[in-house]
């Protein structure tokens, strides 16, 4: 399973959604496509075995956005939140940014 | 009295009031449109039928209607070229008591959206300047900047003040960054020493997001009373999506400026934080926005002013920005959007996070306001007239340690 330090190898602040919202920098569709592309395969999703560890020790901020961006996109693949975090293992995380990204992945993808 | 400083420092015409009347008609002539010249020549042709024309008949006419036009025209804009003298007299700010806030109210009435051919601010008696009130002032200057590239028919205001006599005044705002904002041409030793600050600026583009971001993050995480949890609640609940407010939906295809002011008030134990910008409000945000209709049925039954929209923005996850539902160009943004995308303020997550942290949160938004104190609950509201803020101002007011 790889691992990725989000903080260092990608930016410790994580709020855009995707290029057309803030700065464009960062954002949650680059990251996604920079080191998540394997869960585009909906073969993937079958099983319950991890494929990544996402690192937040070093990430400062993270927005809604961001967070519904990456994680509850995954829903196209699978209706199940459990499956999400534990195809995608979140490690160093307050339960503040945890809770937050629970709660995006409850409440859907933002795009129909 | 004090000096009187321009602060637009691009142009120092010094014309008279005769000269710039007779500019601004020499730029109405230029710029009749061909619509009105082909509606008269066609008057002109209608009202004679049957007899013979000639070229001479008809620019005669032209003429006659053109000069009553403009004499018109002139007379109307001569009535509204007036200088306008405002008194910044005491305090003002969000930040102070109900007449420092009061007194906010009242600057943004008086110079907003006002049509005068010059502007004295007049701060020799002012004793408080709170960051509010100095964001205030720099989005009247910008907001001046704008309609004069925007309309051309009017001459740009001039803007000018004099210095305050106070010399803490005058100190906090070449401390805080005004005096640079808007132009000034010299600096001066301070004799005050403030706190940290995070200066005001203009930004021109969304490049300096995250620095921005970071400074501000830094200067609650510094001075705040606030424990762990409540930082970063602050740090990814209420500053992200206020910034992502002012550099999306507040940034205009004609004005990409939005600022930010940071101040840590050590004697009143309290940092004001003031985002802004120019855009077009989150009135119009909500209603050239994709549930525009839903949004407009609601004002029918339960709004009685437009303080309704911000208060609907805050209660609900409303979609504005532009019209999301197509993709498709409008005046408000060149931007383009898939079909379908719920993309909201994000304002009820920032009031109840504010709520949890003992934030007062104030939002401004052209002739609308409403005031939320410590517990989320609506302290003050309003509908104005006349436009209070150009665009949209977000003012926190965090409780500080105590030193």
């Amino acid at each position: 399973m790889r691992s990725v330090d989000i903080g260092n190898e990608f930016s410790k602040i994580i709020v855009n959604r995707a290029n057309y919202q803030g700065n464009g920098r960062n954002t949650a569709t680059e990251f996604r496509n920079q080191f998540l592309s394997e869960l585009e395969d909906i073969r993937i999703w079958k099983t319950d075995d991890p494929v990544i560890e996402l690192d937040f020790s070093s990430v400062r901020s993270i927005s809604t956005s961001f967070a519904n961006e990456l994680f509850a996109y995954y829903l196209r693949y699978t209706t199940s939140k459990d499956r999400i975090l534990r195809k995608i293992k979140l490690t160093n995380l307050s339960p503040l940014k945890k809770n937050m990204i629970e709660r995006e992945i409850e409440k859907g993808y933002k795009y129909k | 009295m004090g000096t009187t400083f321009s602060f637009l420092q691009k142009k120092n015409s010094k014309k008279s009031i005769h000269e710039r009347r007779e500019a601004t008609k020499r730029k109405h002539v230029r710029y009749m449109n061909k619509e009105m010249r082909r509606k008269i020549a066609t008057d002109v042709l209608l009202s004679t039928t049957g007899s013979k024309l000639n070229d001479y008949r008809i620019l005669k006419y032209y003429k006659e209607i053109r000069t009553q036009f403009l004499a018109n025209l002139i007379q109307k804009r001569v009535n509204q070229m007036e200088i306008k003298k405002f008194d910044l007299l005491g305090s003002y700010g969000l930040e102070g008591s109900d007449e420092e806030i009061a007194n906010f109210i009242e600057l943004g009435q008086q110079t907003i959206d006002k049509n005068y051919a010059d502007l004295v601010l007049d701060m020799n008696n002012c004793s408080r300047i709170w960051p509010s009130a100095i964001t205030l002032l720099c989005s009247l200057l910008e907001w001046t900047e704008y309609n004069h590239k925007k309309c051309h028919c009017t001459t740009k205001p001039r803007i000018s003040s004099s210095s305050p006599s106070d010399k803490l005044v005058d100190d906090y705002l070449e401390h805080c960054g005004f005096y640079q904002y808007v132009g000034r041409g010299f600096r001066r030793d301070i004799q005050t020493k403030y706190d940290s600050v995070v200066r005001i600026r203009r930004e021109n583009d969304r490049d300096n997001q995250d620095e921005r971001m970071i400074e501000l993050f830094d200067l609650v995480k510094e001075y705040s009373n606030l424990n762990e949890e409540q930082i970063e609640r602050f740090e990814c609940y209420i500053m992200p999506d206020i910034l992502l407010n002012v550099t999306e939906h507040g940034i205009s295809c004609n004005d990409l400026g939005w600022w930010v002011l940071g101040q840590h008030h050590t004697k009143h134990q309290i940092i004001s934080i003031c985002v802004a910008d120019n855009g077009i409000g989150i009135k119009n945000s909500l209603l050239t926005g994709p549930q525009k209709e839903e949004i407009q049925e609601m004002f029918e039954k339960n709004g009685t002013d437009d303080s309704f929209y911000i208060e609907l923005a805050c209660k609900e996850s409303i979609s504005g920005a532009h019209n999301a539902s197509v993709a498709e160009k409008t005046i408000f943004s060149d931007r383009k959007y898939n079909f379908g995308v719920n993309r909201g303020h994000g304002l009820p997550l920032i009031l109840s996070n504010c709520r949890d942290c003992g934030i007062k949160l104030s939002i401004f938004s052209h002739s609308s306001y409403i005031v939320y104190n410590s517990n989320g609950e609506i302290e003050k509201k309003g509908t104005c007239d006349s436009p209070l803020f150009a665009g949209t101002l977000y003012n926190l007011v965090i409780p500080a340690r105590t030193s």
